[in-house]
């Protein structure tokens, strides 16, 4: 196959989609990216995310389970029909993971399910379907990455680590290139975040340390004191830190909140998410302000996006949870994973259920899980951006179109899904 | 890392080498001086002290021209160096805009693999200039894996 060089390449290590990845690939296999971060980097070199130089274990064909501890290798067609056979008797099949799909796969696995009873838990999704009730309730905007680049003048990160989820957003977008009316790059910006702990976002914006609990009364009272309503003096922070927030809130013209996942920590979740929207919504009266939730997974916002534009919130036989933790399994159950590993994420007393439920598991994966250890059926597939190629909607909704760099032996995840919906129920 | 040194000296400030500990440490790190000369710290209830001070000074050995001293293992390779440094910013209108340079662009830093490596020290403004001029990617590190001596 001999060496490759690849310019411009698409990242699916996070939901920014940097497509400035410059890779050598030597008989398929990537030995050197340029301007990649570690999570990108364990995306193209199959490394474990959290350990550096750790390899994955990929799946190797699709199996059925014959036994408690017994496979038998087969083709996808025969995991098709074995899949097929197990759905067919449930009364309601639980899809998780979903957000490291390509569009088209998403679009498929949803036209598969139209009709039947499914719930769907994204991976990414405590955050996101606390943002879709809110986008329900507030007329929120959202902004490109591009245009925060151009414009942001103050970025708020509420619950949030880039550095963590999200790698490259701070040096690519949010706080230190220069745009269009941001020419002296972060000198043009004020930024701040806010946070229940001390984190790595503190040596390159002011930490806000508030406790889970005072969240809510935090934006509260910031809200209280920029309507001239009350002293800054919301509970936790020093009425000094808040006076910086307001001052630089009261200078800026164009402004982004960042919310991560930390919001969706705590019980308060929903009513801190709530509170900074209904604020974001106010203050969008006066200059332009947006609200981006923060993904992680690279096709979060894809998922979400397909599944509302296919009407999945109206549909009585859907319905959509955002934690995994709180999906009760119940007789009938057929648990579909897939590019997610759900058992990684589920309670002793979920894991129990399954068990005594002989709740079924079907699982479509890239590398070697939990879930594939527990499943009865188990497919591989390509791993989107570097097997396989396919769509992707970037955090701030802007489309992406991602290309293999390998010619592999695997399906790509569109590939099952169409092959699934040939076969019928 | 001064203040890594001295804490790695006895600290009595003894004189014995002719001066305090924290000058001391200062010449240590300018190469100008060795462990030898301090005669405290041959003594054995320092042993410790002076081990860890001999595995300090070995890691500046490794220190670019330019000062930089990069901890690959807190690199998570978010860039930020890359995009604030002085020469790239000047030379490069991808890093202007955020971008990772492309493969035959003049950098002082770019990511590979995901960790900064220095593309070419010889760029860097602390080499062109002078040291003090520029400690930006230092500066805004937010995993503190770049250190200048």
């Amino acid at each position: 196959m001999g060496e490759q060089r690849l310019t411009s390449q698409v990242c699916c290590g996070c939901a920014c989609l940097c497509d400035d990845i410059d890779l050598v690939v030597r008989d398929g296999q990537v030995v050197e990216a340029a301007n990649v971060c570690q999570w990108g980097l364990a995306r193209f070199t199959g490394d474990k995310k959290y350990g550096a130089g750790l390899p994955r274990k990929r799946c190797r064909g699709p199996r059925v389970r014959t036994g408690a501890t017994s496979w038998s290798p087969t083709h996808l067609e025969g995991a098709l029909d074995a899949a097929t056979e197990i759905l067919a008797k449930a009364s309601r099949v639980v899809v998780y993971g979903l957000c490291q799909l390509s569009q088209q796969a998403i679009s498929a696995l949803l036209d598969l399910r139209r009709g039947r009873p499914t719930l769907w838990i994204p991976s990414e999704g405590p955050l996101w379907e606390t943002a879709l009730h809110i986008y329900g309730q507030h007329p929120v905007p959202m902004t490109t990455l591009e245009e925060v680049r151009n414009q942001a003048d103050f970025v708020l990160f509420w619950g949030a680590n880039p550095l963590r989820s999200c790698p490259r957003l701070p040096a690519r977008y949010a706080l230190f290139p220069r745009g269009r009316f941001t020419e002296r790059g972060q000198e043009d910006r004020r930024a701040f975040t806010v946070d229940i702990q001390h984190t790595e976002m503190e040596r390159i914006t002011p930490l806000l340390v508030v406790r889970p609990e005072e969240e809510p009364e935090l934006v509260a009272g910031l809200r209280a004191a920029w309507e001239g309503r009350s002293d800054p003096r919301p509970s936790g922070v020093s009425p000094k830190e808040v006076k910086k927030v307001l001052q630089a809130l009261e200078q800026s013209s164009y402004r982004v909140f960042f919310a991560g996942r930390g919001t969706t920590h705590n019980e308060a979740g929903g009513a801190l998410l709530e509170e900074l929207c209904s604020w974001v919504e106010e203050l969008n009266r006066q200059a332009p302000t947006f609200f981006m939730p923060l993904a992680s997974d690279f096709n979060t916002l894809g998922f979400i996006r397909q599944f509302v534009t296919c009407g999945g919130l109206s549909r009585p036989e859907w319905s959509l949870e955002g934690d995994v933790r709180r999906w009760e399994p119940r007789p009938g159950d057929v648990l579909l994973s897939v590019s997610g590993d759900c058992f990684w994420f589920l309670t002793e007393q979920q894991k129990d259920s399954i068990g005594r439920l002989s709740i079924p598991t079907v699982a479509v994966s890239t590398y070697e899980t939990q879930t594939t250890a527990e499943a009865q059926v188990v497919m591989d597939v390509g791993l989107l951006g570097i097997d396989t190629s396919g769509d992707a909607v970037r955090m701030d909704g802007v489309g992406v179109c991602v290309e293999h760099i390998r010619t592999a032996d695997q399906p790509s995840d569109v590939e099952i899904f169409q092959q699934w919906l040939r076969l019928g129920p | 890392m001064l203040k890594k040194i001295v804490e790695c000296l006895p600290q009595t400030d003894c004189q014995m080498c002719g001066m305090t500990c924290a000058d001391f440490a200062g010449f240590l790190l300018s190469g100008d001086l060795t462990t030898a000369e301090c005669p405290v710290l041959q003594e054995p209830a320092y042993a410790e002290k002076a081990a860890a001070l001999q595995e300090l000074l070995a890691s500046l050995a490794r220190r670019a021209k330019s000062g930089h001293l990069i901890d690959v293992s807190r690199c998570n390779g978010c860039g930020i160096c890359v995009i604030v440094c002085e020469y790239n910013l000047a030379n490069s209108a991808a890093c202007r805009l955020g971008k990772g340079p492309a493969a035959d662009e003049k950098v002082a830093l770019r990511v590979v693999n995901g960790q900064v490596v220095l593309a070419d020290e010889n760029l860097c403004t602390r080499l062109l200039q002078a040291a003090d001029k520029c400690s930006k990617c230092q500066d805004h590190c937010p995993t503190q894996a770049i250190v200048l001596v």
